[in-house]
């Protein structure tokens, strides 16, 4: 546990140091002023015609309420969960390599499987708190709108979703760890991230998405609303077990792979 | 005494490609073991197999009598490594990243301190890692090898970007260790700088060790020729040739022998010389030195005199 903890320390310690943990924050703040600024035009039938592009993206929300602002809040958690848990994934294991600091972490007298595990906290509590930022923000732009129809069942039900696609998101950064360690660097498993986006949108579109795990988180955040397009049982397995074999495989790589 | 690193037969092979070749090698315990060869002999893929950074095709390795296993985490403790150009989190400051491996190694608060002062980094200590010279980048690096006063170190190009003053510096520091009963396995391209220190040196070629022998047995080793020049070489030879000595001309005019005699006493010759009225202008006792028994050793040209 000693051990462990150490560990944790050390990459909490180079995150808190590294520009990217900020650039992050700051990119999680801006999204849900975006979607904050696109309701607000939304709201505003004679804003929407001046503004074009903007004005008719903003009809996308459909009714303008609670619901219709939650609603497209968790289709974003969809997306832009697996983008951002798979850039911070990418970095927390690329950049031991682009920075070449990989070769200091491998003889030493603590278990590569800490490293890894310390790793995998670290990226956890960080998209977490992303995460958090997201939805905080989000909460407090919908008030600053005055939307109509806010109710607690409904907020329960949103801010359950939003938990539920957020932690399936998640499950999927163990397969980008993994790629980083195996690629030896952070542009191979930016690339597998994008892959995986648009592989999830093709897989969504001939009905295979229930059982492509990258479609899953995307595919529960709008099942509710979507006809002929619901997760079965088998899915969540799917799911769990790419998890599983990206976060054993990351393990095995680190203490069996040759490290150059 | 104990034999501290031991290889049996190790190597290691990329596809067909043979990068080491059944290296048996023994360091014992207090030696500077300088591990000598060209880029690409096989020197850092070795070193890395000694710290279970990749794993060997055949053989094994053996440290403390402990077969290198990376998942063997007591082995490390004792055992400070530098392996090619350190690298540091870039983002931190030299306090910083020794903080991180004082915490993995689980060390006392003043290790940091002690190896600062040790290793002169203290007016770098709250500077980035980022922003050092390829120099004190380097002792950071060795700074981090060096901070639990390992008993067993292994260096891969140490004194790489260190400046004059610097190389003596880690020189010095090495042979207290080595003094203080630390082993050390130390490789390098620098020839010279580990013919001042090391004990025992080993010479890879092509991935095979092809010469293991104690730095003591350098001299014998190392050729040696006696060059001799006189205002008349054709006659010089000719008496040298009838009074028993062999010498022959060498391209910029000199005389050169190997012969024993001539070399252990040159004022032998320089008498004869003088008697047969040729005295001699020049009377030289060349000796090879490391770089030119390696490139010798290797079959380079350059091992020429």
């Amino acid at each position: 546990m000693k051990s462990f903890k150490a560990c944790l320390y050390c990459e909490i310690l180079k995150l808190k140091r590294s520009g990217i943990f900020w650039i992050t924050i700051v990119f999680f703040m801006v999204v849900p002023l975006m979607f904050g600024l696109m309701m607000f035009i939304a709201q505003k039938p004679e804003l929407s015609a001046k503004l074009g592009l903007i004005g008719t993206k903003a009809k996308l929300f459909g009714t303008n309420d609670w619901k219709g602002y939650f609603s497209l809040l968790i289709q974003m958690v969809g997306t832009i969960g697996l983008i951002g848990f798979g850039f911070v994934t990418s970095w927390v294991f690329g950049s031991e390599y682009s920075n070449r600091t990989i070769k200091d972490m491998l003889a030493l007298p603590i278990s590569r499987t800490y490293i890894v595990i310390a790793k995998f906290t670290v990226i956890l509590f960080w998209c977490l708190l992303l995460i958090l930022i997201l939805y905080l923000i989000s909460f407090i732009m919908g008030l600053l709108l005055h939307l109509p129809g806010r109710q607690p069942e409904l907020i329960y039900e949103f801010s359950k979703r939003f938990l539920n696609t957020t932690l399936l998101s998640l499950l999927l950064c163990t397969p980008v760890g993994f790629l980083a360690s195996y690629s030896r660097g952070i542009i191979g498993p930016l690339g597998f991230v994008i892959v995986t986006l648009i592989l999830a949108q093709f897989a969504g579109l001939t009905g295979l998405g229930p059982f492509f795990p990258w479609a899953i988180p995307g595919i529960y955040s709008v099942s509710q609303n979507a006809e002929g397009l619901s997760l079965v049982t088998a899915s969540y397995f799917i799911l769990l077990i790419t998890s599983l074999s990206g976060f054993f495989g990351t393990i095995l790589w680190w203490k069996n792979a040759d490290q150059h | 005494m104990k034999d501290i690193i031991v290889t049996e037969n190790l190597s290691k092979n990329y596809k067909d490609v043979a990068a080491v070749k059944e290296i048996s090698l023994n360091v014992r315990k207090g030696e500077i073991y300088g591990f000598l060869g060209l880029n690409g002999a096989g020197k850092t893929t070795t070193i890395r197999m000694l710290l279970g950074m990749i794993k060997q095709s055949s053989g094994s390795a053996y440290i403390n009598g402990i077969k290198v296993d990376s998942d063997n985490t007591d082995l490390w403790k004792n055992i400070g490594y530098l392996v090619e150009i350190p690298y540091s989190y870039p983002n931190l400051t030299v306090n910083e990243n020794l903080e991180i491996v004082r915490r993995l190694r689980g060390l006392q608060k003043s290790s940091i301190d002690d190896i600062i002062s040790k290793l002169q980094l203290n007016e770098y200590s709250n500077r980035l890692a980022k922003n050092l010279s390829l120099g004190n980048g380097q002792r950071l690096g060795l700074a981090k090898a060096l901070i639990h006063n390992p008993e067993i170190l292994i260096l891969d190009e140490p004194a790489n970007g260190l400046d004059p003053a610097g190389i003596y510096e880690i020189r010095a520091l090495l042979t207290n260790m080595a003094n203080s009963g630390s082993t050390i396995f130390i490789s390098s391209h620098i020839l010279g700088e580990i013919s001042k220190f090391a004990t025992r040196i080993g010479i890879i070629h092509n991935g095979s060790l092809i010469r293991e022998f104690d730095a003591n047995q350098l001299e014998m080793l190392c050729q040696k020729r006696l060059i001799v020049n006189t205002n008349n070489q054709k006659k010089a030879l000719s008496v040298l040739v009838q009074n028993g000595f062999l010498f022959r001309p060498t391209e910029d005019d000199f005389l050169e022998s190997e012969n024993q005699e001539a070399i252990k006493h040159p004022d032998l010759i320089s008498a004869l010389l003088v008697n047969e009225g040729f005295p001699p202008t020049l009377l030289q006792v060349k000796e090879e030195d490391l770089e030119s028994y390696f490139l010798r050793t290797i079959g380079m040209n350059g091992g020429e005199l």
